[in-house]
Order: C-alpha cells, then structure tokens, then sequence
C-alpha cells in the first residue's frame, strides 16, 4: 500500500521531528510514503533550509487561512487525487495572540484542512495536532475521551485548539479524524536539541539571566514535559493505523516521569550552575511560588512602571504561566492501548533535561549565538 | 543572631526622630523636575509627600533627634557602651579643596562635642542602604553585650539635598533622622532574632537594578521567614510588621508572597512620610506607639532592604 501524506506545518518543531523519524525508519526511502508539506508564503519553510532534500518529500506553498489552502488549481488537483492521509500539524502557537487572529489559523485553518481531506478519493485518516491544554483550566483527572468543559482557558492558543478539536466532532462521518492531545514539547531527549524555543525555554532563559521574581502556582504541581522524538514516533505509529472509535489520543508524560514545579526549578538551578561559567557566585534566588493574585499584581505592577527589560521577559511568561495554577493530570489509556509499552518507553525527564538545558545555554537560547 | 525572649533582653526602650521640615506633593514634586515616574502612577503605588531638608547634610537632623531622645531618657555618660551612626547617602562634604585640611571637617566630632560625648567611643558604619539601621543596632547590641555599659545611641539619618531627584526604583525618597536608645535590659521592643542576606554580586545598584527588582520579593521571603523561625514566632503570632516606607504596592505583593494579611503592615506613613534611607522602622514605631497600636507582648518584624545589596528582617516583642 502507498502512502501519501499532506502534511502542513511541516517546519514546525513536530513536522521536522515526524519527517526526521521517516527518514531513519527508512520509510521514505523505501518509497512506501512520500511526503506532500504545504509551506506558507513568509514562513520559515523555505524546503531548502527546514525541510531535508529527498525524492519523496514535496513542497509546495500554501496557506491554511484560505481555501483549498489557496493551493493553484493544478497542485489542488494533484493533491486531492493522491492525498490518503493527512497530517494536519500547522498552527499559530503565539500563546497571546489575539483571539480573532489565532481563530483565522487555528480553527478556520482546520476548517480549510478538513474540507480539503473531504473531498480526497484515497482519503484513509486526518491527523489533528492538538494540545493538552484544551481542558484550559480544568483541574484533575483529564481523559482522553472527553472535550466539552466550561472551566475556561488560560490564553487564546488553547481556546482555539479546544475549538479546532470541536470542528474535528463536527466533521464525525464527512472526515476521518484523530486527534493527537500533545503535552509540552522540551527538546530531543538523546541529542537535547531544541528545534523551536518555547514557553519552558523561555522560563528557563528568564531564571538564568536572574530576572525570575515569582511564578503562580503550587510547589507540587506536575510540569508535563515530553521528548521530540517520542511525539513523532507516536504521531508516526498512529497516523497509519487505520481509524477506530478510538479518535483522541494523549502524548503525554506520566506523572511519575514529571518534574514537579519546585524540582524543576531547583534541577534547572543546578544545571545553570553547572553550565554557565561564575553563575552560581552571583546567588540568584529560585522565583517564589505565588497565587494567581499575588502574580497578577506583580505583572500589573511591573507593566505599569513600563520597566523595558522586566516588562519584556515577565510579558512572555504571563500568557502560559497561570496554567500552573491548574495542576491536572493527563489520562493516558487510549495510547497505551495503541502503542502497547508507550508509558514505559516515555524517558523520565530528569534523564534529558540536562541535555536540552545545555543546548539553550550553547545556543543561547536559539539566538544564534553559539560557542560553536 | 537569635535570643531566647526573655524579660532583661536588650531591646529598644525610646527612640525619636526628625522628618525634614518643607513638605512637596507629588505634583510638587514633578513641576520641580524632581520625579522620574508620573505622579499619578507614583500616587497609586500609594505615595503623596516628600519630606526635603534645605541642605545636603543629615547632621542638623540627626542633632535634633539625639536631644530628643537624650531629653527623654537622661543617660550618664559614663553608661554608654557608645555611640552608633549610620548614613547610607555619601558625605557631601568637600572631596577636593584649595586647603586640604577642610577634608577633615568631621561631622561626626561635631556630632560628639555637641552632645557632649567625647569619652564615649564612637562607630560610624556607611554603604548599607537602607539596612542601616538594623546592621547598626546588630552592632551596637553586639557591643553592649560585651560590655560592662548599660546602654548605647543609635544614631541614623541621610538628606538628599534640596534639589535632587526623588524617586528611586519608584519609590518616593523623603529626609528624616532617628535616634534609638538601645538598652541591655529593655522593657519594651526587646531584641529576639534577626537574619542577613547580603547578595554582593549586585553592589553596582545601577548596573544591576533588574535584577536587584527580581530578586527583592524572593529574598524578602527567605529572609523573613529564617529571621521568623530564629525567633521562634510563627508568622500569625506577629502582630505587626513594621515596613522599610516602599510602596504600599510593594507590600502588597509581598503580602501576598507571605501570606501575611497587609492590614498588620504599618502602611499610613508612606504616603505621609515616604521612603527615607536609613529611619523609616525608628519613625513608624514612634507613631505605632503614640496611636497606640502595639500593646506589650506584640510581635514585631522590621524588614528591610539595602542597596549594597542585603535584605534584613528583625523581631522585637513590645
Ligand atoms: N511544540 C509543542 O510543545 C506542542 C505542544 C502541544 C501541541 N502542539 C501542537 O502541535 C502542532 C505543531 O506544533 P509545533 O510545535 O511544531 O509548532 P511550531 O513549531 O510553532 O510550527 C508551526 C508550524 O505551523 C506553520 N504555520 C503557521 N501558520 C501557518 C499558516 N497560516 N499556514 C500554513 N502554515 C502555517 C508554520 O510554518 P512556518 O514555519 O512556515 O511559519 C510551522 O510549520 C501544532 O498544532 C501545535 O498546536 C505543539
């Protein structure tokens, strides 16, 4: 059976991973999948420069905010006639972009992407990239099978995936969809590479330069952290399996394989001391751990004094960091009975988080300026 | 440093202190130039008036406050362990003159003469900021311990000068002096614990004010909660915290970081005083005391923080 997957978002820290993990598997070589990835005009996925040159991976521009991706009429066509799976990865991950603007990506994109899929003859299987976090500010226990919640969000990203998931239900019998639930995404757990630096990066960045006032939350809450590669080997495995009444899938870690807050901290402490050479003689102290309240004051504060450098740094963590005030834990059934050994083979954090740390500090923090 | 509270522990029997005399509003204040943050912004942090002395030089103020407190608790001379002063602003004497010998005009002699304690040894300690005050009295408790002498004077104070700017990391600097009478056998706001952290590192303020704002609230956790647990006083047995006058709006997130409820923080002399170098705890016990706020028994923490950098806190019990 041949396998053609059209795949957006492909320059993203999971479409470069899944394509990666193709690589090694040998699966584009052999020729048994080959790799359509929609790049968008004024994006990074210039195919040259993200995407790895081969004979089964293509390129071709498109735009999820339009129709048909806004694909030309012959590529459209090419598309629909040999498309069978489709790995819908692409999305607006600013977790504080405004509302309308993430929607136009996040959910009309989807939109796009299923009406496409639709109208595909081979079509076996869509693939949903979504996020944990569409149960916002739910609190416990979180299943996999359930979606509608009235707990509210924490920033616009999660409330359009949450919506972007809901479209997945409306398109039930026109679309055969999955929907992947990631947890957060930290970096290569063998390499420690990072592809793209995000709300943890940047955490991490705001603690090494000594700027970390305070974080809301509890000491114990759990930071669910997952490796590159096993997301892609994940999304890998269950993208071409085919469909069952199985449709909404966890790629999380464990609760015994997260870190909680405060040994996150005190282990990210640690590494910086190792690491960044005459760190630790400048004693910085570990963030204070605060209410949503004391928190909220402290931004207000710092906003209003229009402080440039702690206004900036503190901006980035606002509009993720009041999730740590929703302490959760991910259920992981439906993809243990997918993949049999998955929370087993899901590597403890504190195995690789070393790894990636020194990869920020190298590169620090993907600005290009490395020691190498 | 910690004591087992006990009657007979030194501790802080009298104290008073001198505010500068001319008043400026905010408003004041910023049609003078004197001001780096808006007024509005400044007041809703919880600031109104400035207290400004009309010279650059605290030793006026720091007189006055000493008679004072001398005229209130007539000390012999020969019962002083010594005499502590503290100015965390640099002397604005002359630091190049056509007579060299004008750099030796002392403040500190005039101080002596003028209150007439040339046999009582004297100490003068500087570049601690606003932790001044509590390094000060750590020093001359110490002493006094070692001492044969029944008691000592702490004397602070610190004046920017009538035309300099007043704002510092938004916070609203005022001129004032204290003096505190610090007694081996107090019966009142007797000495049981304090704690130090001293974060060299951010000894360039300017270079480092980032960071030292960043720092300011964790620091002032740790630092209260180890004084606390030295002291043997779990954070609800305190009555009162007596505050260093930075923002109310600063307190209020530290209230929150301590979960200690900002209705025991003296907050009503930050908008009438501000924030002064080294005498804010002398004069916000003064007035806790004349309003009759404490009562024997109370629980008191001073916290504070200074440039330099360190951040302080100390426990008295009423
Ligand atoms: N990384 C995580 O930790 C994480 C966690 C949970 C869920 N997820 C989900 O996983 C998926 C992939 O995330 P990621 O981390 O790989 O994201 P990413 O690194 O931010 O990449 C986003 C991708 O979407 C593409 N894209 C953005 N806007 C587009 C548009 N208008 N038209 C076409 N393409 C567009 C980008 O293309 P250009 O590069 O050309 O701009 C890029 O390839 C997303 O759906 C995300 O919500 C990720």
């Amino acid at each position: 059976m041949s396998v053609s997957v059209l795949m957006t978002g492909a320059s993203g820290t999971v479409g470069t991973a899944l394509i990666r993990h193709w690589l090694h598997s040998g699966d584009l070589d052999r020729g048994e999948l080959k790799v359509t990835a929609v790049t968008h005009e004024g994006g990074r996925t210039e195919s040259g420069r993200v995407l790895p040159r081969h004979d089964g991976i293509r390129v071709v521009r498109g735009e999820i905010t339009k129709p048909d991706l806004g694909l030309d009429p012959q590529a459209l066509a090419e598309l629909v006639g040999s498309t069978t799976h489709v790995c819908h990865l692409a999305a607006s991950t600013r977790f504080g972009a405004p509302l309308e603007e993430i929607r136009r990506v996040n959910v009309g994109g989807t939109r796009h992407v299923f009406e496409l899929a639709e109208r595909c003859p081979r079509l076996q299987h869509v693939a949903l990239a979504s996020t944990v976090f569409v149960s916002g500010r739910r609190t416990g226990r979180v299943y996999e099978n359930d979606l509608a919640h009235g707990a509210g969000f924490v920033n616009t990203y999660e409330r359009s995936k949450y919506e972007a998931e809901s479209l997945a239900h409306e398109f039930t019998g026109r679309v055969p969809v999955s929907v992947y639930r990631i947890s957060t995404i930290l970096g290569d757990s063998r390499s420690g590479s990072v592809q793209h630096y995000t709300a943890p990066h940047q955490a991490l960045r705001i603690m090494s330069l000594g700027l970390a006032s305070m974080l809301p939350g509890t000491p114990d809450y759990r930071v669910n952290l997952v490796p590159t590669e096993l997301v892609a080997a994940a999304i890998a495995r269950l993208i071409l399996r085919p469909p069952s009444e199985i449709r909404t899938f966890h790629l999380a870690a464990p609760d015994e394989k997260c870190f909680t807050l405060e040994e996150m901290i005190e282990t990210g402490y640690r590494q910086f001391d190792r690491l960044i050479p005459g760190w630790s003689r400048r004693r910085y102290p570990k963030p204070a751990i605060v209410s949503g309240e004391t928190f909220d004051r402290f931004m207000e504060s710092v906003e209003e004094t229009g402080n440039p450098l702690l206004g900036g740094v503190m901006g980035a963590l606002r509009h993720f960091a009041h999730q740590l005030l929703y302490p959760k834990e991910f259920d992981l059934t439906n993809t243990a009975v997918s993949i049999p050994g998955y929370e087993e083979r899901v590597p403890d954090v504190r195995g690789y988080f070393g790894r990636v740390l020194e990869t920020c500090v190298r590169t620090r923090w993907g600005s290009g300026v490395e020691g190498e | 440093m910690s004591r087992t509270p006990s009657h007979g522990s030194a501790g802080i029997p009298i104290s008073t202190y001198r505010l500068a005399d001319r008043r400026l509003s905010l408003d004041e204040l910023h049609r003078g130039g004197l001001l780096t943050s808006a007024p509005e912004m400044l007041r809703d942090f919880g600031f109104e008036w400035c207290h400004v002395h009309d010279q650059p030089n605290a030793t006026e103020l720091m007189l006055d406050a000493a008679r004072a407190l001398l005229h209130q608790a007539p000390v012999e001379r020969e019962d002083l362990a010594g005499l502590f002063v503290y100015s965390g602003l640099p002397s604005a004497g002359p630091t190049s003159a056509s007579d060299p010998i004008s750099l030796f005009r002392y403040d500190l002699g005039r101080i002596r003469h003028e209150l007439e304690l040339d046999e009582v040894p004297v100490y003068r300690l500087s570049e601690l900021g606003c932790c001044g005050l509590a390094a000060t009295f750590n020093l001359a408790e110490s002493v006094l311990r070692d001492s044969d002498r029944t008691c000592s004077i702490v004397l602070t104070g610190d004046c920017f000068g009538p035309d300099a700017r007043r704002e510092i990391m938004y916070n609203v600097m005022s001129d004032a002096a204290s003096a505190i009478l610090v007694h081996r056998s107090s019966d009142r706001n007797r000495f049981l614990a304090s704690h130090e952290i001293v974060q060299s590192y951010y000894w360039d303020s300017p270079a480092h004010s980032d960071e030292i704002l960043a720092s300011y609230f964790p620091l002032a956790q740790r630092v209260i909660e180890r004084a606390l647990a030295k002291a043997d006083t779990p954070m609800d047995r305190l009555r009162w915290i007596v505050p260093h006058n930075v923002s109310v709006r600063s307190w209020e997130i530290l209230c929150g970081v301590l979960g200690f409820d900002p209705d025991r923080v003296w907050l009503s002399n930050i908008a009438k005083v501000g924030h002064t170098v080294s005498s804010d705890h002398v004069i916000n016990l003064c007035d806790m005391q004349a309003e009759g706020a404490i009562e024997p028994g109370d629980r008191l923490l001073l916290f504070t923080f200074g440039f330099g950098a360190s951040w302080s806190a100390s426990v008295f019990e009423h």
